[in-house]
């Protein structure tokens, strides 16, 4: 006798997952706008399947290159689907328009530095005869699916729509350029243009390759109190982990544990242990 | 003698160190001076014991050998030509134990005695401060760093923005380059990575041992785990676990290292910027709520340099700045709102806030910009220190109840009425509710700008309802300072009164200066001005029952004012005895001086084996105006001590109790009496704890608890760098402190140019048998002796006996143990650490070279800096060249002179103080020493100090000098050859040794 077996979706580990838990996924006017689009050739079934997937956590990973986003979705199969979305890249020649006509309107360059989403950004593309939204999608995904867009690529589609929420440079990197390349046409020189070492952070400050030990005797042993550095104060700020939330999210977060909650902890006892230190009495327990 | 070093090597701190010695290297190729790995351990320092090993260090060398350090490991002779490798032995620390060799170290610049921190590890403890800082102020973030194989390690790296990186500049040209001079033995090249990367690697190696130190199961124990769900989990596990290295795939690895840079990019950003944003706030004008913030531009190489942002928005020069601006004021968007809001035009040159808004700016946003690298400039009104205006309560005194007795002590009850004013203007209850219906905190009152908060205008009228209060004049001194039971949340605005408490309270904040009162009939010297000031206020302090510490500089007479007090106490009918506790090595110096300057008051020193106890001590010290004994016998005899009544209690050199948990300060705590004062040369207010101990004992409880005084005081001070707290303790602690500098103007003009002082010291019980038994020999010798014979011994036991006054190793000529042998050497030991911690400079004359040398080495383990010696046997050059580092601002703050002439032509003028360690017994050639010092062309005031040992031959030497100076006012004959003319008995009578001689 033949019943109909409901298939079960496979569990991901560490999936993306969709964080709006109802309605629409994009809460920005650009992550809704970026979803007109799909809604424009996708049907309510698939889009509906494909966002249960994204908040179930079925999107395995997802990387932006310049113009393709390369997905890969688990579904009840045991290999996980892999889809591609591309979109038209602006020339090089079309984003010196958009930089000259965005430093043009300094306020609106300072919010997308501020990593925030300009309203007017549709504008300065319209001056510079663009638009900041592509027109048309290729889509592509390995699923048995005949239709395209499937639901495996809504998922993906959805997710994108969330993070644009905190990065607005990411539908800018789909147009095809890169934040630091556009900050770098806008005239903007970023230290971290600056090639590291291996073992070095970005966070350390510029360091000459090569300095020779001096053999004069004051700078080579230091003259009685002149190494004496001056630290004035210790105190620990009213809110923790400032530096962090000022940073914001982390782009693509893949862990249960929310990242700002991992780290408050942290930082909170931290600043007893470092006051213990500033007033020599950290003794390592 | 022992220099220690601290050097960072292949990304780890090392110990190391130079030591003074024969300059023999153990092996060929070997430093000459390199301190041993165990000489290293005897440092009380806690390290394990498999540390030991050799590194090459690359040192400046002259002449085949390396340069050392400094003059006290061997004379310095030749500039250094060249780097070259040397092998030493060096400990490798882990971070943990570079922190407690580096904590240990902390302001301190000698470990023990013989145990010098080097300057390069001076700087690497204001390294670990400024980590401690950072890590406290959170200026850190997670990072994972790449490493070989394309492995990468999770790390809490610091974050220098703004003041930190201002920091990190001037730590970069300040490091001495023996910071990074250490290489593993296998390198054959000089290190040359820079001051900045070493600077980084240590800061966040330490950054992140910190951060990890605090959480739980982040030791290296337990089974690494290696699946993980994402990568972000892994790199979470590694941030927070002992394994460091992040589990993942190469290419989840690299995209991971991508995505924090990404979320970092800001940061660094900013950090690169050659300019920084600075935000200025201003108030409105006329009755409208509009507060502008204003943008300017600073450049971060010439931070003079400051614009108006319309300016730089213009500058066509400067491309870059344009959109450097924009990032900036993109960021600081984010901190404060208000800048998003005029992002909406182009070119913004500010936006305008409320006065709600302008509160919170003031209030919160100014920090997080400040934090965030941005500049702030705010009002005066609101950072100016103190005069910050806020809702403060008053009390008004209405009524005083002295018991029926008429006369106010600090016990009688007080009953006052509460008024809350703003600035010196009362404010009515209605006035408070008008403020209250505003919902504004910044408000202003009569044209002045004022911060308000709705708690405090609840507090306020809360106060007015209740209306009365009530407490004893104790009670109001202490809220007048600002320490008492404020009402919650208001500032304190003083008390409203009416004559005799309104007269203790500004006498005692000094508003109103103390009236000054006759010296004591009874006391015999003459009071300086300041002396008289001084001394009247002790007596103002005594007479309402408070304690003072009197923390005049050494040589102003603390000791005179002191007796002056207590002559008069006795003077006014009392008749307990006082107690003075002080070191051993002034007790007989306290006695000398009360019988010259007090006559009329008998003083019974504690001391000695043969001291009374128990009942005959109480009753002995009863017949007695005041009783001497040392720290030491205090704590022996607390009990008896205890149990006996007191007037007073005073503490001379008062450091002795600056830790409040030693025993001392215990016991001294634990005696009851009228009054107590405190008598000391040092500072004590610019420690906050040590103040906490000695106000303890001056006034109990009056700053609070410990804990209190800890949470309210201590922690906001020094790690908050919180003024108002300094503030307040100043304001608090002020009234009970009296300190006058022997620099001060109105000290300066009643001081003589030069102030001669006769120093008493006390033997050791070594000094006192030596001293005896030199006196035995003598004596048979003598018996046998005539003639030439005779003269040669007599001079030979007066070198003898000066030489067991000096020191017993110099008499023995051993070259024994130094510390602890000699009451003259530890006194003038005490003193020069005042010297020392003054920043003066002192000469030190001996006759004797051998105890000139004792003295250079005992001064130079003591204080861990170099002091020169200058006798007969100094070559030309090497006497010029001590000169010249002793005068003006050379380092050297010591120099010990051993010269028969005086020194001739030697310019010594930076000396201010003059020590005779021993006599010449010849008034000329002591003179024409002091001279070196004091001479024309001198600015400062000089103080001259003979050493005398009381009950000695010194003693009674100096004595005859004194009557025949003043019988024929001509010098008796020169040197000590007249003491060979007097007979046997005379001679006795002049050598021999009184009890009170021993300590």
């Amino acid at each position: 006798m033949w019943y109909y077996r409901r298939r079960r979706l496979r569990e991901v580990k560490g999936g993306i997952k969709l964080q709006s838990r109802r309605g629409e996924s994009a809460r920005s006017w650009w992550g809704q706008r970026w979803n007109d689009i799909l809604y424009d050739y996708i049907d309510e079934g698939r889009l509906s399947r494909g966002r249960t997937y994204a908040r179930r956590g079925q999107v395995a990973s997802i990387d932006v290159e310049k113009g393709t986003v390369h997905g890969v979705v688990q579904g009840s199969e045991r290999q996980p689907y892999r889809l591609t979305i591309k979109m038209g890249r602006l020339s090089k020649k079309e984003w010196e328009r958009v930089a000259d006509s965005l430093m043009a309107r300094p306020a609106i360059a300072a919010k997308l530095m501020a990593s925030q989403m300009p309203e007017e950004l549709e504008d300065v593309f319209e001056d510079a005869g663009l638009s900041l939204f592509p027109k048309n999608l290729k889509t592509d995904c390995d699923c048995y699916d005949w239709e395209n867009p499937c639901k495996h690529i809504a998922a993906v589609y959805l997710i994108l729509s969330e993070q644009f929420d905190r990065d607005p440079f990411l539908i800018l990197r789909l147009r095809g350029m890169d934040q630091g390349e556009l900050l770098d046409m806008m005239g903007v020189r970023l230290a971290l243009d600056i090639v590291r070492d291996a073992g070095v952070s970005v966070l350390a400050p510029d360091a000459p390759e090569h300095e020779p030990l001096p053999v004069e005797m004051g700078a080579f042993w230091g003259r009685e109190g002149s190494a004496k550095l001056q630290t004035r104060r210790a105190d620990i700020p009213e809110v923790a982990a400032a530096l962090p939330r000022r940073l914001g999210s982390f782009p693509f977060w893949r862990s249960e544990e929310t990242f700002i909650d991992a780290l408050g902890a942290t930082y909170e006892n931290a600043s007893k242990a470092g006051v213990a230190a500033f007033l020599g009495e950290a003794d390592g327990k | 003698m022992l220099i220690l070093h601290m050097a960072e090597m292949d990304g780890s701190l090392a110990l190391w160190g130079e030591r003074s010695g024969d300059g023999r290297p153990a092996q060929k190729g070997m430093h000459p001076w390199s301190a041993t790995p165990d000489e290293l351990r005897v440092a009380s320092i806690p390290l394990g014991e498999d540390e030991a090993f050799t590194a090459t260090a690359w040192l400046p060398t002259a002449d085949g050998r390396p340069v050392p350090s400094s003059g006290i490991i061997a004379e310095v002779t030749s500039a250094p030509t060249k780097i070259s490798p040397w092998r030493v032995a060096a400990c490798r620390l882990s971070v943990q134990e570079a922190m407690d060799v580096l904590q240990m170290t902390y302001g301190l610049r000698t470990l023990e005695d013989g145990t010098i921190v080097g300057e390069d590890m001076a700087w690497w403890a204001g390294v670990l401060r400024q980590v401690g800082s950072m890590v406290a102020r959170q200026q850190y973030l997670p990072d994972a760093v790449p490493v070989e194989n394309s492995k990468y390690v999770a790390a809490w790296n610091p974050v220098f923005v703004g003041e930190d990186a201002e920091w990190m500049d001037a730590a970069v040209v300040k490091m001495p380059a023996v910071a990074r001079a250490l290489t593993p033995t296998s390198t054959g090249r000089a290190p040359s990575t820079s001051a900045a990367a070493v600077l980084w690697d240590v800061a966040s190696n330490l950054t992140d041992h910190i951060v990890r130190a605090t959480m739980q199961g982040a030791g290296r124990r337990g089974r690494r785990r290696t699946r993980f769900d994402s990568i972000h989990d892994a790199w979470l596990y590694s941030l927070r676990s002992g394994h460091h290295v992040i589990s993942g795939t190469p290419e989840a690895l690299r995209q991971l290292a991508g995505q924090i840079h990404e979320w970092q990019r800001p940061i660094a950003i900013m950090a690169g910027s050659p300019f920084r944003l600075c935000f200025r706030i201003e108030e409105p004008e006329e009755e409208q709520d509009v507060w502008n913030v204003r943008y300017l531009v600073q450049s971060n190489d010439d931070p003079s340099l400051l614009v108006p942002i319309d300016i730089a928005w213009d500058d066509a020069e400067r491309p870059n700045l344009r959109g450097h601006l924009l990032f900036a004021l993109g960021q600081a968007a984010e901190i404060c709102p208000g800048i998003a809001a005029g992002l909406s035009r182009d070119g913004p040159v500010g936006h305008t806030i409320d006065a709600a808004g302008a509160y919170h700016f003031l209030t919160r946003e100014a920090e997080a910009l400040r934090q965030a690298g941005y500049g702030v400039m705010l009002p005066a009104w609101w950072t100016g220190r103190g005069n910050r205006r806020r809702l403060a309560a008053k009390a008004q005194i209405r009524r005083a109840d002295t018991g029926g007795s008429g006369i106010l002590s600090l016990d009688s009850m007080l009953q006052f009425d509460w008024e809350v004013a703003l600035g010196d203007q009362s404010i009515s209850i209605e006035e408070l509710e008008r403020m209250a219906s505003l919902k504004s905190s910044l408000v202003k009152m009569r044209g002045q700008w004022a911060v308000v908060s709705t708690e405090e205008i609840r507090a306020a009228i809360d106060l007015l309802k209740k209306g009365r209060g009530g407490g004893s004049l104790r009670d109001m001194v202490r809220m007048d300072l600002g320490v008492g039971d404020i009402p919650e949340g208001l500032e304190w605005g003083g008390i409203s009164s009416t004559d005799t408490v309104q007269d203790i309270l500004e006498q005692l904040n000094g508003r109103a200066s103390m009236e000054e009162i006759e010296p004591p009939e009874g006391f015999v010297g003459k009071l300086r001005p300041y002396q008289r000031r001084g001394y009247a206020w002790l007596s103002f302090l005594r007479q309402w029952g408070l304690g003072g510490c009197l923390a005049d500089d050494m040589g102003l007479g603390k000791t005179i004012q002191m007796l002056a007090l207590v002559q008069r106490d006795r003077e006014a009918g009392e008749t307990r005895p006082a107690l003075l506790v002080c070191p051993t090595s002034v007790i007989n110096n306290w006695k000398r001086e009360a019988a010259r300057f007090a006559p009329g008051l008998s003083v019974l020193v504690h001391h000695g084996t043969g001291r009374a106890k128990g009942e005959a001590f109480s009753r002995a010290a009863a017949n007695h105006a005041m009783v001497v004994t040392s720290y030491g016998l205090l704590l022996r005899d607390i009990k008896t001590i205890r149990s006996t009544q007191w007037s007073g209690i005073v503490l001379d050199e008062a450091q002795n109790i600056k830790n409040s948990q030693t025993k001392q300060a215990q016991a001294v705590r634990s005696i009851r009496s009228d009054y107590q004062f405190a008598l000391t040369g040092t500072p004590v207010e610019n420690s906050v704890a040590d103040l906490w101990s000695i106000m303890e004992f001056l006034n109990p409880g009056f700053l609070g608890g410990q804990k209190k005084f800890r949470q309210n005081f201590l922690l906001p001070i020094q790690a908050g760098r919180d003024e108002e707290a300094a503030e307040r303790l100043r304001r608090a602690t002020g009234p009970f402190v009296l300190r006058r500098l022997k620099t001060d103007k109105s000290v300066i003009s009643d001081l003589p140019d030069k102030i001669e002082i006769k120093e008493y010291c006390a033997l050791t019980k070594e000094q006192a048998t030596l001293y005896a038994s030199v006196l035995q020999e003598t004596e048979r010798a003598l018996a046998e002796a005539e003639g030439i014979q005779r003269r040669g011994i007599i001079l030979g036991t007066l070198s003898k006996l000066k030489q067991v006054c000096n020191h017993p190793a110099h008499f023995l000529g051993d070259n024994s143990a130094v510390p602890q042998r000699s009451g003259k050497l530890e006194r003038l030991t005490e003193m020069l650490e005042e010297v020392i911690e003054s920043g003066d400079k002192a000469l030190i004359f001996t006759q004797f070279v051998e105890m000139g040398h004792v003295l250079k080495r005992h001064i130079q383990e003591v204080f861990g800096r170099e002091v020169v010696f200058l006798h007969g046997g100094t070559p030309r050059r090497q006497r010029d060249i001590m000169v010249e580092r002793f005068g003006g601002d050379g380092a050297v703050q010591i120099f010990i002179v051993s010269l028969k002439a005086g020194g001739t032509g030697l310019n010594l003028t930076a000396a201010s103080h003059v020590f005779h360690f021993d006599r010449w017994w010849n008034p000329a050639v002591e003179d024409q020493a002091t001279d070196r010092a004091f001479r024309i062309g001198q600015t400062r005031n000089v103080q001259v100090r003979k050493m005398i040992c009381a009950g000695t031959l010194e003693e009674r030497i100096d004595q005859m000098i004194e009557r025949k100076k003043e019988i024929a006012g001509s010098v008796v004959g020169a040197g000590e050859g007249w003491l060979t003319e007097l007979s046997n008995d005379e001679l006795r009578e002049v050598l021999a040794l009184s009890r009170e001689a021993v300590a």
